[in-house]
């Protein structure tokens, strides 16, 4: 590795040798030996520092509590097998066929509704006899 | 019991847990505020970054694809694209905010020669292109590896070394004269 490409790579990955890719490591330290490329690994480890000292993290003074403060209490979680989706999807399929059948049934009528009142007529017949009769004896 | 990965507490964020988001909280909103503060260089900005981040990932949770990127890549990346557009909001008064913090930040300093020389790295800084500035703060100052902070801007790994390259190389040049007045943090040689 020549002091050119020493360079370059200190541009692009930092004075930190240890976090060079690992098949470049040997040959910077071997650079870094040299005069000439101590010198340029400690003109890099300065910008490094100088950015450190410069901009440091700044305390949070509360920010977590502010962040906290502005999310809803925690509900109890339902299980899973009682998830409002799955039970909306599974009242779905039960309602679909039921509104199909409710809607279908009232939109033909069918051919027997002739016969249906017959049958009721001759089932309340007798009742409506024995009604008759009661109220003719009632009349006597 | 093993601490939870980060994805297990996004999948337990899906139903609103709010211990999960207390510890995704301890985990990184130190990290994300420090990240939207060197690049916004406010603190007000990087407080309002850091909690709209985190309100997000609690409100949309369920929108995370685990395995396509880590949480702390997606909380960063949320936090980068707000950052950009915080920073693009005060373009025009940056620089005002430097003076205005630049009281706040070096307070603690007692050398004017140290707070001309952090004032002058921070305008440095504040200077670059905020795609450079982003992969020299994600790098230099954040401790990523270029793969991961290409995965936060959405870039190749070539296309961030490029960044960051010319990041270091476009400060080397501004802050010459310091450099011959080490900060006294030392190096950082292997």
């Amino acid at each position: 590795m020549t002091l050119e490409e020493f360079t370059r790579h200190l541009d692009v990955h930092g004075a930190d040798l240890d976090r060079w890719p690992a098949e470049l490591r040997a040959m910077a330290r071997t650079v870094a030996g040299t005069p000439e490329g101590r010198s340029t690994l400690e003109a890099a480890c300065a910008l490094g520092a100088l950015l450190d000292e410069s901009l440091p993290a700044p305390p949070m003074l509360g920010l977590k509590a502010r962040i906290l403060a502005r999310v809803p209490p925690t509900v109890p979680a339902w299980p899973e097998w009682l998830a409002v989706g799955r039970w909306r999807r599974l009242a779905g399929v039960a309602v679909a066929p039921l509104a199909l059948g409710f809607v279908l049934g009232f939109a033909w009528p069918t051919e027997d509704d002739e016969l249906e009142d017959a049958v009721s007529v001759l089932a309340f017949s007798s009742v409506l006899d024995e009604a008759l009769v009661e109220g003719e004896s009632d009349v006597e | 019991m093993a601490d939870p990965s980060d994805e297990e507490l996004l999948r337990r964020l899906r139903s609103r847990d709010r211990a999960a988001f207390a510890v995704l909280l301890d985990r990184h909103l130190a990290g994300v505020q420090a990240y939207a503060f060197r690049m916004t260089d406010n603190r007000a900005d990087a407080e309002d970054i850091a909690q709209e981040t985190f309100l997000r990932v609690w409100s949309r949770a369920k929108t995370f694809r685990p395995g396509r990127v880590r949480v702390s890549t997606w909380l960063y990346r949320i936090a980068h694209n707000l950052c950009v557009d915080a920073f693009r909001r005060r373009r025009d008064v940056v620089e005002d905010g430097l003076d205005t913090l630049a009281d706040e930040r070096f307070s603690g300093l007692s050398g004017s020669i140290a707070e001309e020389r952090r004032a002058a790295v921070r305008a440095a800084v504040a200077e670059l292109p905020e795609r450079q500035r982003a992969a020299l703060v994600l790098c230099q100052l954040q401790g990523w590896s270029n793969k991961d902070a290409a995965v936060v801007l959405e870039v190749s790994v070539d296309a961030l070394e490029s960044l960051v390259a010319r990041a270091r190389r476009t400060l080397r040049r501004r802050l010459e004269t310091f450099r011959e007045e080490p900060a006294e943090a030392g190096g950082r040689a292997g």
